[in-house]
């Protein structure tokens, strides 16, 4: 069997092997939007009551806010 | 996306406090400098400003590595978190002598069970959202 030159050597691997794109030429930024959009969250109401409870909490002891700012 | 998981935990854990901070911030210094409430601030601030956003993203990295093991739920993963900073920020409270935080000890009964909430429900949406938009999980 005849051995391949250089050239011919590399144009079989460059048909073999799909073209490489540097990373700086991806543009993420379409990919983002699109995850950001996929996800609706729904609030289920059992945290929709924990939502109302802290509310509440809030409203009755204004005491603990600085509290919950510092932890937080 | 597969690149770095557990530094793209980390920047998601931290997404959700930082921008917080802001607030947290500004609602300190309007009560300092508008309603003169005696809080020494500079030192105050310390605890919410470096620790806790830190503490969100090491935690998200921790949920990320022990999620195939434990499978406990984001949300529950991180109402686990005050139990650590409540009585963090508490002693550095004391040790800096941040009266308002420390004088009002009984206090702490009610925040504890509300932080434990606000914390679950922060991480069951905020921090579970920040985790797919990054491809975390």
């Amino acid at each position: 069997m005849k051995k391949p030159t250089e050239n011919e050597l590399r144009e079989m691997l460059r048909q073999a092997l799909p073209p490489v794109q540097p990373d700086d030429a991806v543009d993420l930024w379409p990919r983002m939007l699109r995850r950001l959009d996929e996800r609706n969250t729904r609030i289920g109401w059992a945290d929709r009551i924990l939502l109302l409870l802290i509310s509440a909490g809030l409203i009755l002891f204004p005491a603990i806010i600085p509290q919950l700012l510092y932890q937080l | 996306m597969n690149n770095h998981p557990y530094f793209r935990a980390y920047l998601a854990g931290i997404a959700v406090p930082t921008p917080m901070m802001l607030g947290g911030l500004t609602a300190y210094v309007i009560a300092r400098y508008v309603f003169n409430v005696p809080i020494p601030i500079e030192r105050a601030i310390a605890f919410p400003l470096a620790v806790v956003p830190n503490a969100w993203g090491l935690w998200n990295v921790a949920y990320l590595a022990l999620h195939d093991r434990w499978h406990l739920p984001i949300g529950a993963h991180g109402a686990l978190l005050p139990l650590l900073l409540i009585p963090a920020g508490y002693c550095l409270a004391k040790l800096l002598g941040i009266d308002v935080i420390t004088q009002n000890a009984a206090w702490l009964w009610i925040a504890f069970p509300m932080a434990l909430t606000i914390y679950y429900l922060a991480w069951k949406y905020l921090v579970n959202f920040c985790n797919h938009v990054l491809g975390v999980a």
